[in-house]
């Protein structure tokens, strides 16, 4: 079953850093967190953090014969693969790192405003990055450029299992990002993850008031012991 | 749909260098492996295309994966018919072994002619001893662990930067690994063939006339007309 819109909501107000620690301590996956992959739209409330479900796009190297045998026009893989995002959708392109290439511009994209996705989430390039920011929608790229895409990569395959910034990602998994950078949460352990993380983040919280306020070195509370101590009395 | 033996016999006898020429000329770039070489020099490896696709690890992945002899790398290994070449997808991890003795034993049984990989290789002194052509990222002690982990066989990949089909041909020498998409086999090996004899002349007029080579090379349309002209009579 599908990650719930409440699920998603939740994550939206947990830090992508404290996630990280809960999907590698926690679950063991690792790596988790996207190399190269930054931030395009900036997060001022909490509701501007992404937090989606997977939908994805691999890209191949370009190859003649390909681009012949793959379906052009409206089939073509990559708006099958944006039309099949909605709201709490996030669009993730693996573009194989090439963090010179770009997946798309204001035109392609635009789809992903009409579908009302989450957010796009590549280790390649955007281009037309001024007019692709007010669609709305949260963007993670690791660059833009004024290049097209065809020399360098060719969209290939929608909603099968791909690399992103040397994470693997299935559709359906959890993906969430900030300032901090973008972390996949398989989807499987998504409920449990953010069970930890909630519970992880309040622990933080009152660490830090206590080292404020006795004029401490983190390490004093900043520790395992504590957080289960702290996380105990909490429940 | 496999590739005649007549054709790989041809193939071996010309370099990659030509055939990259051949490749590209019929738009079909990039169809070079950036940072794949040979650990196995002076051996020249051409066969048909079978493929392998790693991915990063992840744990509830590699439970469903990871089934002993039906893993997928086993799949890909298995499919080998003699004279086949498996080209493994090792997301270019450079210190990430995508197998060593052991595993790489089922290549030899197979009958495969080489491996060709952008990540790395393990073991590989007891390997060349296996008779397979190498083609490689690097060596590595360590294993895939922690960096790749096989995924799927017999998809299109890419690899060192170049899609990768099964059926495609392979065309490895120590210059580096060239893929052929499997529609051009022929009309590529015949260009290569022309091309090389044309080379060859072309070599032999710059050093008697003792000229720069631009003035033959690269040979136009006129120049492989007067090779035919001086050669067929």
């Amino acid at each position: 079953m599908a990650v719930s819109d409440e699920i998603l909501a939740r994550y939206r107000k947990v830090a992508v850093a404290t996630i990280y620690s809960a999907v590698r301590e926690l679950g063991g996956y690792e790596p988790c967190f996207m190399r190269g992959v930054k931030a395009y739209t900036s997060q001022k409330t909490d509701n501007d953090r992404l937090a989606g479900r997977a939908k994805t796009l691999r890209f191949v190297p370009p190859r003649k014969d390909i681009k012949m045998d793959t379906q052009s026009g409206e089939q073509s893989p990559e708006y099958i693969a944006m039309g099949s995002c909605g709201p709490g959708d996030v669009a993730i392109f693996d573009a194989m790192g090439r963090n010179e290439a770009s997946i798309g511009g204001d035109v392609k994209l635009i789809q992903l405003k009409n579908q009302g996705a989450e957010g796009l989430v590549t280790d390649g390039s955007i281009r037309d990055i001024n007019a692709v920011k007010p669609y709305g929608f949260k963007l993670f790229a690791a660059g833009n450029t004024a290049r097209v895409g065809e020399p360098d990569v060719w969209p290939y395959e929608a909603n099968g299992v791909i690399q992103c910034g040397g994470v693997t990602v299935r559709p359906g998994d959890v993906i969430v990002g900030d300032d901090d950078g973008v972390v996949v949460v398989p989807e499987r352990v998504a409920e449990e993850i953010i069970e930890w993380a909630e519970d992880h983040e309040k622990v933080e919280e009152q660490i830090k008031t206590l080292i404020e306020k006795d004029n401490v070195p983190p390490g004093k509370y900043y520790n395992p012991a504590t957080f289960s101590k702290l996380s105990n009395l909490n429940n | 749909m496999s590739i005649p033996p007549s054709i790989i016999a041809r193939y071996k006898k010309v370099a990659s260098a030509t055939v990259y020429s051949a490749v590209r000329r019929l738009g079909y770039e990039p169809c070079f492996m950036r940072e794949v070489f040979s650990f196995t020099p002076g051996i020249t490896l051409v066969g048909s295309a079978k493929t392998l696709r790693f991915v990063p690890p992840r744990q509830d992945i590699m439970e469903q994966t990871h089934i002993g002899e039906n893993s997928p790398e086993y799949i890909a290994m298995g499919s080998c018919e003699p004279g086949d070449v498996l080209v493994i997808d090792g997301l270019g991890k450079k210190y990430a072994a995508v197998g060593g003795d052991v595993k790489l034993l089922q290549l030899k049984m197979q009958g495969a002619a080489g491996l060709v990989t952008d990540a790395s290789i393990r073991d590989l002194n007891i390997v060349a001893d296996y008779g397979l052509a190498v083609f490689a990222g690097g060596r590595t002690p360590m294993g895939g662990a922690g960096e790749i982990d096989p995924f799927e066989a017999n998809v299109t990949i890419q690899c060192g930067g170049v899609a990768v089909r099964p059926g495609d041909l392979v065309m490895a020498d120590d210059d580096g690994v060239v893929i052929v998409p499997e529609c051009i086999i022929e009309e590529v090996i015949d260009w290569v063939e022309e091309h090389e004899e044309v080379e060859e002349w072309i070599k032999t007029l710059i050093e008697k006339e003792n000229v720069a080579p631009g003035k033959y090379y690269p040979p136009t349309d006129e120049t492989v007309r007067r090779y035919h002209e001086n050669n067929e009579k």
